[in-house]
């Protein structure tokens, strides 16, 4: 099998640096926004970031080539994220009454939220959920990701991925119904 | 704005992204990842040598107790090693002179003893007044 020359670039010190910076040009802004819909706060979701290609520079050598080195990159910032939510679910357990009450305050205090008040109400539907089900559903509903693709990043069937984000769905639609119903 | 009906359900919202981040923010990205992986790796070396500083303080004082220790031990050993080889081929000299004496001596009084020599050698040393009075 042959290897992608910008992988052998990205593997060879010479080289390393220079495609290294186009590796980050490149998939930069999608990994945060995919990281940001996650953690909710710019702060976090650029610390995040910083440490996935920390960790792509430092593990560079170890990528076999078995996957794309973009699915590679989206999975490793996709456990930083699944990281740093149980870190701070554990910081939150006991000043929080419910499991994600630490994001709807990171979610009403976000500066850097520009949504109008229905996509608010969205969002307070999506942190409800389990993290799992959160990313298959953001990277459905928001990017627009093949399940196929979604499959090879997450590690997980397509039929499960489906079924994840249809129970997601279900759960947002009972919780705008509720919201509505309370209004 | 676009509207969207997922999977036929009923979430009818804009999948817009609602979130924004700081002006600029992905202009000076690339650098401050590359800074960080820069610091990262100072940070790695410096992470090494912390890990092996205990090891290396350990090292460095058993060198400087063992250089303490034991060369003035061995030179004290060499000290006494001198001496006793000394005595010892004091004595071997002892031995050997005896033996090489009394070689000599015998060697001596059986080839190279000559009558005619000797009467020689004492004639010349006497006076003849010393004759007389013997």
């Amino acid at each position: 099998m042959s290897v992608d020359p910008f992988i052998k670039e990205l593997k060879n010190v010479s080289t390393k640096q220079g495609a290294f910076q186009q590796l980050v040009e490149k998939h930069q802004e999608k990994l945060y926004w995919h990281v940001r819909k996650m953690v909710l706060n710019h702060a976090d979701a650029d610390d995040i970031l910083q440490n996935t290609f920390v960790k792509v520079w430092n593990n560079i050598d170890n990528f076999r080539g078995d996957s794309s080195l973009y699915t590679w990159t989206y999975r490793i910032a996709t456990n930083e994220t699944l990281t740093f939510l149980a870190q701070q679910k554990r910081r939150n357990i006991f000043s929080s009454s419910t499991d994600n009450d630490y994001l709807a305050k990171k979610l009403e205090s976000d500066e850097y939220f520009d949504g109008t008040e229905i996509q608010r109400k969205l969002q307070e539907a999506i942190i409800t959920l389990p993290e799992k089900q959160r990313i298959v559903f953001n990277m459905k509903y928001f990017d627009e990701v093949k399940y196929k693709d979604m499959s090879e990043i997450l590690e997980t069937s397509v039929g499960a991925l489906k079924a994840s984000y249809h129970h997601a769905v279900k759960k947002i639609e009972a919780f705008l119904r509720n919201d509505e119903m309370n209004f | 704005m676009k509207t969207k009906d997922k999977n036929n359900t009923n979430i009818a919202f804009s999948n817009e992204n609602p979130f924004i981040c700081p002006e600029g923010y992905f202009d000076t990205l690339t650098e401050r990842i590359i800074n960080r992986v820069e610091s990262e790796k100072q940070t790695s070396t410096t992470k090494i040598i912390r890990i092996l500083k205990p090891a290396l303080a350990f090292a460095a004082s058993f060198a400087i107790i063992f250089i303490l220790i034991y060369i003035p031990a061995s030179i004290i050993g060499n000290r006494t090693s001198y001496s006793e080889t000394t005595e010892q081929e004091i004595l071997d000299l002892y031995y050997v002179n005896d033996h090489v004496l009394v070689n000599t001596f015998e060697t001596e009084t059986q080839d190279d003893y000559n009558e005619d020599l000797m009467e020689k050698v004492l004639l010349a040393s006497v006076s003849d007044m010393e004759l007389l009075e013997f």
